[in-house]
């Protein structure tokens, strides 16, 4: 098969060409699309380090074939704060509450809060919780990235 | 769990078919209290549309993976699948609901209870595809009960139950994820009648095995269904009793 796959990739158009029906969207971004900061973690759909908002909600970037993203908008951690620019809020809320250890599963955490905000702007607990529980932080850093959350909600 | 299987090389169909280009797919639709989901309706549609029936919405919110599984996982996508372990196949028994099943010579029609053959196991032929749900008016009532035992927050279940009640006053019990296929338990409302030979009867009647996987074992999924299924009675009596409450 040969698909050309068009989409928007951090607010620039982008074309792939797919030839397999299996390759997901992860290893397109990361080895093709130099989005690096997607993580690959399970490649199972368990951990969430791969996450990665498509028009606008998250996904597991492990479990999405490349091809189901044509016309899409797909954000990575990376199109937050684009070529020096501030960090956004809750990447900033995160680096001042010490709400990462190594990081691995930073995108998940912070792409999952900010779709939460996008439409819920004043979170309860239980919605951030609800909104991380896809993703699994192998420092097992949960107190300080729910500081790090209600910080980012209640800057 | 397929697109993982597919990536490993450990399937590798001849053809795949993407569902989302066929119209009306991803529509969850109410007339009448009857509602009907169609093939790619997410749990995340499910979850946000008010008018969807309450039990199906609360397994919804509660399904392992967070947002991001919500978002792509489908309903009729878990029913095929047919994990015992998933939560799904045992709601759709509890609902009553009707699979509509197209394939080369038409159209057909499955009841949920026939549609799950055993584990991973369903009636569909290789060449047919579930296209919609119905799920009758009697689903949408905010009288239910659901339990959910699981380790942890991202392990799959290892018991579930629902409770829901019939209309000649009895109550539906279905328990799942512990055994092959959901089982159905009718009871009086006297929960005392529900006995582990109840349970064990009902199985095998059913056609139904425990089940068992890298989680728990027979031993101890078969001690805790009793479990599953009193809580989940006990939550649908706690719904009617706050219900009731002035």
């Amino acid at each position: 098969m040969t698909l050309t796959v068009d989409f928007t990739l951090d607010g620039a158009a982008t074309s792939i060409t797919v030839t397999e029906a299996a390759i997901t969207l992860l290893d397109i971004l990361r080895q093709q699309l130099g989005k690096t900061g997607t993580r690959a973690g399970c490649r199972n759909g368990d951990c969430g380090a791969c996450t990665v908002l498509i028009d606008g909600e998250a996904y597991k970037s492990c479990l999405v074939p490349a091809w189901r993203v044509t016309g899409t908008t797909v954000e990575t951690i990376q199109g937050l704060a684009p070529n020096g620019e501030p960090l956004h809020p809750v990447q900033q809320a995160f680096r001042n509450e010490d709400g990462f250890q190594c990081g691995f599963c930073l995108a998940g955490s912070v792409l999952c809060l900010v779709s939460l905000l996008r439409t819920n702007p004043d979170p309860t607990d239980q919605s951030i919780v609800d909104s991380l529980v896809g993703n699994l932080c192998r420092c097992t850093g949960y107190q300080q990235i729910m500081t790090a959350a209600r910080a980012a909600t209640d800057p | 769990m397929l697109i993982p299987q597919l990536t490993r090389g450990t399937i590798a169909p001849d053809v795949l078919v993407d569902l989302h280009r066929l119209p009306g797919a991803a529509r969850l639709r109410t007339s009448a209290g009857a509602t009907t989901l169609g093939a790619m309706v997410s749990y995340t549609t499910l979850i946000r549309d008010p008018t969807a029936p309450p039990l199906l919405r609360h397994i919804a919110q509660g399904i392992t993976g967070g947002p991001q599984i919500r978002n792509q996982g489908t309903i009729a996508g878990s029913a095929c699948y047919a994990n015992p372990a998933s939560e799904m196949p045992t709601a759709l028994v509890a609902s009553g609901a009707i699979m509509r099943i197209a394939g080369p010579a038409g159209t057909r029609s499955c009841g949920a209870a026939d549609f799950f053959d055993g584990a991973f196991t369903t009636r569909l032929a290789p060449n047919e595809a579930l296209v919609a749900l119905d799920l009758p008016a009697s689903t949408n009532s905010p009288d239910y009960g659901y339990c959910k035992i699981k380790r942890s927050e991202s392990s799959w279940p290892i018991a579930t139950a629902t409770a829901l009640t019939s209309g000649n006053g009895m109550l539906n019990l279905v328990l799942g994820a512990a055994v092959t296929r959901p089982v159905t338990i009718t009871v009086p409302p006297e929960i005392s009648t529900l006995t582990v030979a109840t349970i064990d009867q009902a199985v095998e009647h059913q056609g139904a095995e425990w089940w068992a996987d890298e989680l728990a074992d027979i031993g101890y999924r078969r001690r805790v269904a009793i479990v599953a299924l009193t809580r989940a009675l006990a939550s649908l009596q706690e719904r009617i009793v706050k219900r009731d409450r002035p």
